[in-house]
């Protein structure tokens, strides 16, 4: 591999989590030149990430106006654009759309053309939606389709592209002077302390882009008070150059009595920072996976806004705080006990959570995981998940469905005999299809109900329907063929009997957990006559 | 065809000869050079300096916030001066002023009378579409600058400036080709030149097969525009 392009056309926090990606490719292709192509108001986060040959930014302010205002003539657009591109090499050996928005699958369309291989999805010629792959499905239409997803986008890359995501510290740029000053100031804190242990500075960086996503005042003020009265721990309040997080910042000093320690970073000092500090606790996403690509260890505060399944932190050990919104009670007990729980001064057993619920993340071999710690958790919403992740692994990588470990819970057997109703329901559909699909050219009446079977089909699709899965991988392959249907016949055949074996694939997926589940009932009822006994 | 050419370069010549001759230079009761075209003083001839400042002064809330401006009319450039002074008493330095003027002898006359202004750059075109090809200026527009009109050249040139303000740029893919530099897109869009569609729906053209890659370039240039279109 000598040139690779990455096209990430998102926001700030997701172009850091490319640099998850970038850190695996590198270690793979040590010689590639990574070039990246961004908006141009990610081109200072793309920047900070070391391994990149290049960032290229598209001015998106220019090409709109250009674009847009009449006077104009489009010739600019076009030469505009081109210019941003004179800098990429002619050819490219890979591709890689990393965000599944229009310009950017347009864009690995007109890059992927010349090139030897692409990951990800792009345009073909007829304007449709082409898939490099399984994986490709699962990241653009599965995680997409519901609130939550199987598996977390930096591992979906990562599959997408074929390589195994690296487990080391992204190279991150920082600024010496920083460093230097923040060694001093840390320094001062220490020599300043009465703790006899080392002392852990917590970084609190609790504002966001959006106000339902930051932690409130009320909390914050608690919180820091809480960590003053530990001794071996000290507050850092971390914010971003803005009016909004300065104001609140001078508002919680002023309550916490004139004597908070504050820095105002940019990305840049921020990553000087992350790289002194002990521990994270953050609600906001750019900083999240800025310490996340530094294998910071992190508590994330998840108001429910965003999904953690998707976008939560990717290294191992990171810690999750779940709430139903930033309203809810007990807040700052709760991230101070998860704090203590991940800096090992409170053992699991006596981590008690007033009403949040905290995730870990973890790793299996079927990728990255957020497993449960305690807090209210839905069993049942649990139990899917697991279930739901070894089908999408085995269903995208075409092998046999792994089986998870999954104990017996009240509701277990209501999941899988709805499970069984929408396999059989799924069956009888396929089955008409089949029968309808010859006679389609010739009766326009079977056409009909040829096209309700198939909407009928898609109308159960649900997070709570596991036969979703096979069922959205499917129409992906449908909608390669639903330019010219009659044409296409023998494929979209192919295609439904495909389909057919991803059902039954599932299905004694299903069976086998039901049946593992009658030996456990049958073990448990055994142990407990023995001990009657 | 050479001869053509000369006889073109003649006609201009006269032309601007013509226009120069209808240029006269006045005092002002002040001391300040005043053009006098066809029959009308583009300053003040009492204090061109105070009225230009006035001027300026109407737009004080609106020049805080830019830094790109663009002047409708040259006159002898007393407005600009008025605008640079009033932008360094704001502390700024960092600016940047186009100034559009359709005549060209008004644009000689200035440059023979006074010194080149700092970060002022000064376009002259008969036709408005001229202006509007030129990539410097399209650059600068880009930047959404603050449209300050010269009050007596707006009233000598009111069609131009007229055209100017409500300028349609043609955007047949003929149009498009003449704007733009050959490179691979424009090879692609000569293939289809003989087309009559304009390029803004190229999605919709029967010929698009025919662009090859650049067709998804010219998509993602569009889906970029419906962007700004839907905000």
């Amino acid at each position: 591999m000598k040139n690779i392009l990455i096209i990430n056309l998102r926001k700030l926090g997701d172009v850091f989590t490319t640099g998850h990606l970038i850190t695996s490719l590198k270690a793979k292709y040590p010689s590639a030149k990574i070039h990246f192509l961004v908006y141009k108001e990610s081109e200072n986060a793309a920047a900070l990430l070391a391994d990149i040959f290049q960032v290229v930014a598209i001015d998106r302010k220019k090409m709109a106006t250009l674009g847009s205002k009449k006077i104009f003539n489009k010739a600019f657009s076009i030469e505009t654009l081109l210019d941003t591109f004179s800098v990429l090499p002619e050819t490219f050996d890979l591709v890689i759309n990393h965000s599944n928005d229009l310009v950017a699958t347009l864009l690995t369309a007109y890059f992927s053309e010349n090139s030897t291989d692409w990951a990800g999805i792009r345009f073909n010629s007829k304007d449709i939606v082409e898939y490099s792959g399984n994986w490709s499905v699962a990241y653009n239409d599965l995680s997409s389709e519901f609130a939550n997803s199987y598996f977390n986008y930096v591992d979906l890359i990562h599959k997408i592209v074929g390589i195994p995501p690296s487990r080391q510290r992204s190279r991150l740029k920082d600024s010496q002077s920083h460093t230097k000053a923040w060694d001093g100031v840390l320094n001062k804190i220490r020599s300043e302390n009465l703790s006899t242990s080392e002392l852990k500075f917590i970084g609190i960086s609790p504002f966001s882009s959006s106000d339902s996503k930051d932690i409130p005042l009320g909390c914050l003020e608690e919180l820091f008070s809480q960590i003053y009265d530990d001794l071996n721990l000290f507050p850092i309040l971390i914010i971003a150059p803005s009016a909004k997080e300065r104001m609140a910042a001078e508002e919680l000093n002023k309550r916490l009595g004139n004597g908070l320690v504050t820095v105002e970073a940019d990305f840049l000092a921020t990553t000087s920072i992350l790289q002194q500090i002990n521990f994270l606790v953050t609600c906001d996403s750019s900083i999240k996976h800025l310490a996340d690509l530094n294998k910071v260890p992190l508590l994330e505060i998840n108001y429910g806004v965003t999904s953690f399944s998707k976008q939560g932190p990717s290294s191992k050990n990171s810690l999750i705080l779940c709430f139903n919104s930033n309203q809810a009670l007990s807040q700052s007990q709760d991230i101070y006990a998860s704090m203590k729980f991940s800096l090992d001064a409170i053992p699991h057993e006596h981590l008690h959570l007033g009403n949040g619920a905290l995730f870990r993340t973890t790793c299996d071999s079927l990728g990255t995981k957020y497993e449960h710690v305690t807090g209210l958790l839905k069993i049942e919403q649990q139990v899917r998940y697991e279930m739901g992740r070894a089908i999408a692994f085995g269903l995208c990588n075409n092998v046999d469905i792994p089986r998870p470990h999954i104990a017996f819970c009240t509701g277990l057997e209501e999941i899988l005999r709805t499970q069984a109703n929408s396999f059989q329901f799924i069956l009888k559909s396929i089955l008409h299809l089949l029968r309808e699909l010859p006679e389609l050219e010739t009766k326009n009446k079977r056409c009909e109900t040829f096209i309700s079977e198939l909407s009928a089909l898609f109308t159960n699709l649900s997070e709570d329907n596991l036969f979703s899965i096979p069922l959205i991988i499917w129409r992906t392959q449908l909608s390669l063929l639903s330019d010219n249907l009659f044409d296409n016949r023998k494929l979209f055949e192919k295609s439904i009997f495909e389909l057919k074996n991803n059902c039954l694939k599932v299905d004694n997926f299903l069976r086998s957990i039901a049946n593992n589940l009658d030996q456990q009932q049958e073990a448990d009822l055994g142990r407990k006559y023995l001990s009657v006994l | 065809m050479e001869g053509a050419f000369s006889i073109l370069r003649m006609r201009q010549m006269l032309e601007t000869k013509r226009q120069s001759s209808q240029i006269e230079i006045k005092i002002s009761k002040n001391g300040h050079k005043v053009p006098l075209l066809k029959g009308i003083h583009l300053h003040s001839i009492y204090d061109p300096i105070k009225e230009a400042e006035a001027l300026i002064h109407r737009f004080d809330e609106s020049i805080k916030e830019k830094k790109y401006f663009l002047i409708l009319g040259l006159g002898f450039g007393y407005h600009i001066k008025a605008l640079i002074n009033k932008l360094h008493t704001m502390g700024d330095s960092d600016f940047k002023i186009i100034v559009i003027e359709p005549n060209k002898s008004l644009v000689d006359c200035f440059q023979d009378n006074f010194p080149a202004i700092e970060n002022v750059t000064i376009f002259q075109a008969e036709q408005v579409s001229e202006i509007y090809a030129q990539r410097k200026v399209v650059d600068f527009l880009c930047h959404l600058p603050l449209v300050l009109a010269h009050p007596a050249s707006l009233n000598l040139h009111d069609h131009y400036f007229k055209s100017f303000l409500s300028f349609s740029s043609d955007n047949s893919v003929g149009s498009v080709l003449s704007h733009m530099s050959k490179n691979e897109t424009y090879q692609a869009l000569q293939r289809i030149e003989n087309s009559d569609f304009d390029i803004a729906n190229i999605a919709s053209s029967p010929s698009k097969l025919e662009l090859g890659r650049s067709y998804f370039l010219l998509k993602a240039i569009d889906a970029m525009a419906s962007m700004c279109r839907e905000v």
